[in-house]
């Protein structure tokens, strides 16, 4: 028995060692990258159709993008959005895309992020607007939280996301 | 033969070691993917407020953080957050890390005027090459800490 354990740690070992064993020629960091994925675990139907959001995003390689807090009291034109929920929601996805196609990407690479508001009525409002983000369905792992308030005054809504670009989205 | 196995194993574990290794010879694919981190230039009211925009990593050890909160000197905003950032040094430093490595943080803080503008000018001494970790900042009820963070960092192989 003790001899069939040492064997098997002997080939344990071997199989590591080939996992992790190059494969006769050195890769670039690029060709490591290629082969990163992206998958969205299909939720319920309460999860997909009435809170747009993904219970499990996997993601494995690629590129990661680490995202500010974006909220917004402003359009990108200065128009002021003081007061106005969907307005400042619509404003502050339209930034994590801008941000995020800096990075190469886009909204659609977001895998996670944490939504604050200041007024848990709004939730429903902001759960509506997102959904209308993702018409593939593919959303976001997410959590909504009310919280007292934020660093700037008038703020009604702040989110901070994690994305990861990869070469397939599933 | 107890030994035997013993050693068996410690061999097995440095063969192990060796082939993860990324100074061996040949180093396999994961290890090849050296770390790259590129942060996103800020609006000048984001560098008022001490964050980037985005902070874009490939590769590396990522280290996810507890939320840590601030300890002792009751009432004292500024001497909590410094807590916060000496405990999260100490645990990033046991993964071979340093406040350096932070590309995001989530900031939790009582609500009180002044609070976050302690937590700017402490960001600042911190990250004094204006390098700043993704950050959000919302204000939170009263919760025995004042303050509140939670990090990720991510560090290279």
């Amino acid at each position: 028995m003790k001899r069939f354990i040492a064997g098997l740690v002997t080939v344990s070992t071997v199989a590591v060692w080939l996992l992790s064993a190059p494969k006769g020629h050195s890769m670039p960091q690029q060709a490591a990258a290629s082969g990163s994925s992206v998958q969205y675990i299909q939720g319920t139907a309460r999860q997909q159709n009435e809170r747009a959001y993904s219970p499990a995003v996997i993601s494995n390689g690629g590129k990661i993008v680490w995202l500010a807090g974006h909220s917004a009291l402003v359009d990108s034109n200065g128009k002021s959005l003081a007061g106005d929920f969907d307005a400042q929601a619509k404003e502050v996805f339209a930034q994590i895309d801008r941000t995020l196609k800096r990075a190469g990407g886009s909204l659609q690479n977001v895998v996670t992020w944490t939504v604050y508001i200041n007024d848990s009525r709004y939730g429903d409002r902001l759960v509506s607007i997102r959904k209308a983000m993702f018409p593939d369905g593919k959303f976001p792992g997410s959590a909504l939280i009310t919280v007292s308030n934020f660093d700037t005054p008038g703020v009604l809504v702040e989110i901070q996301g994690i994305a990861v670009i990869a070469d397939r989205r599933i | 033969m107890k030994r035997v196995l013993a050693g068996l194993m410690i061999v097995s574990g440095m063969a192990a070691a060796l082939a993860v290794a990324p100074g061996s010879a040949s180093p396999p694919p994961q290890a090849m993917l050296a770390l790259s981190i590129q942060y996103l230039e800020g609006t000048q009211e984001q560098k008022n407020r001490a964050t980037s925009p985005a902070v874009i990593t490939e590769g590396g050890r990522i280290i996810w953080l507890a939320g840590q909160s601030g300890g002792g000197s009751p009432g004292n905003f500024t001497a909590q957050a410094k807590s916060v950032f000496d405990r999260m040094q100490v645990t990033l430093n046991q993964s071979g890390a340093s406040l350096k490595n932070l590309v995001s943080l989530k900031v939790f803080i009582k609500s009180d005027p002044g609070n976050s503008a302690d937590l700017v000018k402490l960001l600042q001494e911190i990250f004094p090459d204006g390098k700043y970790p993704a950050s959000s900042v919302v204000t939170v009820a009263y919760a025995g800490s004042l303050i509140e963070i939670q990090g990720v960092a991510v560090v290279g192989n």
